[in-house]
């Protein structure tokens, strides 16, 4: 595992700057969207070291900038995703954690840092015009804590913003391992008691420390760890499930005196009333119902509920807003991040405005998140967090052509028709810097434009995240953690025939890389 | 079919010109689930009705019920009505209390059992109340508006169960009847000792001794809580380490202080009398038995302890512990002074109690007012409601259905149901209704066929899962809620809205 990322970090700690490209960059002639409903229709933006320094229609871009004609197309500040789920890395383990909860479902301890950055996903995420995330553990009733990132590649802890910063919560059936509980009422029952527990929990151990000479109450990371939530200092982030769940949840918030943010369900524009009495911020998914079977007219197998669902769904989040609900939008529950903007296009023909869409996906998660100091606008001292646009974001032909994130810039390709096929064994030479060259194999199967494989280095096989093909290229990804790096591992090859060579980017910097195909699928068969 | 299909292509093309400019298409179906309450009139009048009040009065013949803010302020003959009250001419028709069911397991999502440990106490019905169920609406048009919501008889000590009122379009807190007092589920027999279901694992008890025994252990587990906490609320010492909190056992207290009444599933004259001993032997009373399908054999010994019977009219012969059922029970412990109902425990029957009802007139004998009090008084005084619902007596709820005629007939129908003087079903309202809503939903599968005009050179992707509605039925239609027994070829069961209907075995 150690040696070639090893070298590489080796070679970029040795020459830093050299690394890198251009920390300096102004993006002229552009339309600016400083803030929701603020434009400059033509200025410019200038980036230095990861924070944006001016924008502006009256901004000379400085000299050491290097410069980026953007005339024609529109700068806004990176979307925010409150709530991008990730399950356990090794999911079903089954050992309890020592000095955990008693119950499987409990487990508010995890914390998902150690495994919340996946090339795959934030590429996802980024290709939606996200720059930033709250990563969420998945599974379980109480499933831990989120970390909010960046979400630029290389090491996780460059793009770490701040952990632990909302506790997830789920009254999913699908988590039940058998044993209690084995339903809702149960699921709540739980809950409650582990709450009473976790409030317990401060004052006995706060009792014994100040007289020791009593039975010492058991150490519990799992009632150590819900200790903000129980005493309403910290956001406990629900899954809704549907209507009765948010009215549930509610009782739940008010009974316990709770700061509970739900994850919404898109059922919430039947009954606003109590939803809105109730006041809850809501991380609401733009997902819509599937159109229903093409009935003909005297079909009677198509539920009318389910009509009446379809046709008002994509009101739903203006009806929301309008209730004077508090609403962070999230890419949740699509198919793909980027179907956010077309099923947003969908909601604003439905009566949301543009300016209520880019805020609740911008200023309101960053006020919620605590960053608007840093987040959600086009302002001198913010991060240089961007996403540029041919046409306006959230219609259903926006043409995202780039994000910035931290400052650095992520062409945003469209993926082109294949036009080759890498699957095969390929032996490919690593060269990191400093003379240093790493053999390693990467084997691809399955046919384009997406495969599957693993990379091997020194003996060390890991899977791939994802590998896909546009063009001539294939694009590949996987976590270096089996190579004792964690963070994401990316590189793009182009193929000729049965040569490749392209570069990379690793948590230790970045590399090139070439090499030869010396097996195809044909040959093991 | 005719109903829906016949004259409504111009109802159609109005909605469908409508839809976009109202706010919710589905306001004012009756059958929505998320309705406005209905309005509650300063007062209401019905003339001229056979009123069977199920309370002193008897059933009256040519008499009126007056209503005023939701209670009932009257009823006798020649009633004078404020000016401006509602007006129902209910000549040549029957009023009757709503009718109350003391055992109903509608209405609640994610599991009618907590069936894995033998004492789930802290578990409660109110949590999970499901009120936009189908069932609600369909049960106020058999004339129900309250039902006692239990948890299952998967175990000795079970749930806290929940009153509702059948508020269509509440919430589920709007639903609850917050004047019903605290209560809990027991069960006795071959649920809690697993007798027919296949497990894995087995769990204790797997006898009628080890029932006993575990209910007895848990009371004195709640007597020890009890007495820690009365201790350390005496203690004064500084920085001791606190009692935790438990929520089981303190529902388990509550029953033993009689702030909580204990409701049990029971067939067998032996478990019944266990359970009343137990509760002797703990200074309390058995609220009710539920089934006690032998209850004919205690019949003395249940009058004696105080319990009510809430039984089945004619269900027998499912299992080994019913073979001794007859339909006579109701009637036999009737006559023996013990407060009797008869119960539905199922969706389906829940919406014809007054048939129910009129079996006791056949079986047994009872007169016709004291058969339809199994259904209206004695369940409400048995789910400790008696002084609000339940009867036709002035002060009370205004909670009553107009029938078309005898409530024990087969041929009668329910006209209207009330709760609190809202009208909440209206058979001449929904049945006109069917045709806006058949409009409607013409409207919208026109807009869906719209929608899916391929763009050229494309086919319309049809997903095959996608449509798996729920036939006419207008509004959330979930599957069939469980009967109350957990299945016992598979205890661990699905989410109830996957799985097939439950067998009904009660």
């Amino acid at each position: 595992m150690k040696g070639w990322i090893a070298a590489a970090a080796l070679a970029v700690c040795a020459a830093p700057a050299a690394a890198g490209p251009p920390q300096v960059h102004a993006l002229t002639g552009v339309r600016i969207v400083t803030a929701p409903g603020q434009v400059v229709e033509s200025g410019t933006v200038v980036l230095r070291d990861g924070v944006i320094e001016a924008a502006g229609a009256a901004v000379e871009p400085p000299a050491d900038a290097r410069l980026w004609d953007r005339e024609g197309l529109t700068v806004y500040a990176g979307l925010i995703e409150p709530y991008s789920v990730r399950a356990l890395p090794e999911a079903g383990d089954g050992e309890p954690p020592q000095a955990g909860h008693p119950s499987a479902l409990v487990r508010p301890e995890t914390d998902v840092t150690a495994w919340a950055a996946k090339a795959d996903s934030f590429r996802k995420l980024r290709e939606a015009g996200f720059t930033t995330a709250v990563v969420a553990p998945a599974g379980g009733l109480f499933r831990g804590r989120g970390v909010l990132m960046n979400l630029g590649d290389g090491p996780a802890g460059d793009n770490l913003l701040r952990r632990d910063v909302a506790q997830y919560a789920s009254f999913d059936s699908a988590a039940f391992q058998g044993g209690y509980p084995s339903s809702l009422m149960g699921a709540v029952a739980l809950f409650r008691q582990a709450l009473l527990d976790a409030a317990w929990y401060q004052t006995a151990q706060a009792a014994w420390s100040a007289n020791p000479a009593q039975p010492r109450p058991a150490q519990s990371t799992a009632l150590a760890a819900l200790a903000g939530v129980a005493a309403g200092r910290q956001p406990l982030v629900i899954e809704s499930g549907d209507l009765l769940g948010s009215l549930r949840i509610a009782g739940l918030a008010n009974e316990l005196s709770l700061d509970v943010w739900l994850v919404g369900n898109g059922e919430e524009y039947q009954t606003l009333e109590p939803i809105a009495a109730a006041g809850l911020p809501h991380l609401l998914p733009v997902a819509f119902p599937k159109e229903p079977k093409a009935p003909e007219p005297d079909d009677l197998q198509t539920g009318l509920s389910e009509l009446r669902h379809w046709d008002e769904a994509p009101a739903n989040p203006a009806r929301l807003i309008g209730a004077g609900v508090r609403v962070a939008l999230t890419a949740h529950g699509l198919p793909e991040p980027k179907q956010l903007h077309p099923n947003l296009a969908r909601a604003i023909e439905a009566g949301l405005t543009a300016e209520q869409a880019l805020a609740a996906l911008t200023t309101v998660p960053a006020a919620m998140l605590g960053i608007a100091d840093r987040a959600g606008t086009v302002e001198p001292g913010k991060m240089a967090n961007l996403v540029v646009v041919d046409g306006e974001l959230f219609t259903k032909d926006a043409k995202l052509r780039e994000v910035w994130i931290d400052g650095r810039r992520f062409e945003l390709k469209e993926s082109k028709p294949p036009e080759v096929e890498p699957a095969g064994t390929w032996e490919l030479v690593v060269e990191a810097g400093e003379g240093q060259r790493i053999p390693i194999t990467l084997t691809l199967a399955g046919a384009a434009p997406s495969l599957t494989g693993s990379v091997s280095a020194q003996g060390q096989v890991i899977e791939l995240a994802s590998a896909e093909v546009s063009g001539a290229e294939v694009e590949v990804s996987f976590d270096g953690a089996g190579f004792g790096m964690p963070g994401t591992i990316s590189f793009t090859l182009e193929i000729a025939g049965d040569t490749a060579e392209g570069s990379g980017m690793s948590p230790s910097g970045p590399f090139t890389l070439s090499g030869t195909r010396t097996a195809t699928p044909e040959d093991a068969s | 079919m005719s109903l829906v299909s016949r004259p409504l292509t111009c109802a159609a093309a109005l909605l469908a010109a409508l839809l976009g400019a109202l706010p919710l298409a589905a306001q004012g179906d009756p059958s929505f689930w998320r309705n406005q309450p209905p309005e509650q009139p300063a007062a209401v009048v019905v003339r001229n009705a056979t009123i069977w009040t199920s309370g002193p009065a008897g059933r009256l013949e040519g008499a009126d019920l007056l209503v005023r803010s939701g209670r009932i302020v009257e009823v006798g003959p020649g009633l004078e009505a404020p000016t401006g009250a509602l007006e129902i001419d209910a000549t040549g028709k029957h009023v009757t209390p709503g009718l109350v069911d003391a055992h109903n397991h509608s209405a609640i999502t994610g599991g009618v059992n907590e069936g894995t440990d033998i004492v789930t106490a802290e578990v409660r019905i109110a949590d999970v109340i499901d009120s936009r169920s189908i069932n609600l609406y369909w049960q106020l048009a058999g004339g129900l508006t309250t039902a006692n919501l239990l948890h299952g008889s998967a175990n000795a000590i079970g749930g806290q169960s929940a009153v509702i009122k059948l508020r269509w379009g509440g919430t589920p807190e709007e639903l609850l009847m917050r004047e019903a007092p605290q209560a809990i589920k027991f069960a006795l027999g071959e649920n809690p000792k697993q007798s027919n279901w296949n497990v894995d694992e087995r769990r204790y008890p797997q006898t009628r001794m080890g029932v006993e025994q575990v209910i007895r252990a848990e009371f004195q587990a709640a007597l020890d809580y009890r007495r820690e906490w009365q201790e350390h609320r005496s203690g004064r010492s500084r920085d001791r380490v606190p009692l935790r909190r438990d929520l089981r056992l303190e529902a388990v207290v509550e029953i033993l202080e009689g702030k909580r009444d204990v409701h049990s599933h029971s067939y067998r004259a032996d478990e019944i009398l266990m359970l009343m001993r137990v509760a002797e032997d703990h200074g309390f009373r058995v609220k009710c038995f539920q089934h006690v399908l032998e209850g004919y054999k205690v019949a003395d010994e249940l009058a004696a302890h105080g319990a009510g019977a809430s039984t089945f009219s004619d269900w027998w012969a499912y299992k080994y512990e019913v073979i001794d059922a007859i339909p006579y029970n109701g009637a036999l412990m009737a006559e023996r002074g013990v407060l009797v109902s008869f119960n539905s425990d199922d969706s389906e029957l829940a919406r014809r109690m007054n048939l129910e009802a009129a079996k006791a007139v056949r079986y047994g004998g009872l007169s016709e007012t004291a058969a339809l009090e199994l259904v209206t008084i004695n369940p409400a005084r048995q789910i400790g409601a008696g002084e609000w619902i339940g009867s036709l007596e002035p002060g009370k709820h205004a909670d009553f259905v107009v029938w078309s005629g005898s409530p024990l007939s087969t041929y009668s129908i329910v006209e209207q149901t009330w709760i609190d003087g809202r009208r909440y079903f209206d058979r001449a309202h929904d049945l006109e209704y069917r045709q806006v809503v058949a409009a409607e939903r013409a409207a919208l599968l026109a807009k869906v066929r719209a929608s899916k005009e391929p763009p050229p050179g494309e086919e319309g992707e049809d997903d095959e899962e996608a449509g798996a509605g729920t036939g006419e039925q207008p509004a959330e239609a979930p599957a069939e809620p469980p009967a109350e027994e957990p299945e016992p070829e598979e205890p661990q069961e699905p989410p109830a809205a996957t799985r097939p209907a439950a067998r009904r075995l009660p």
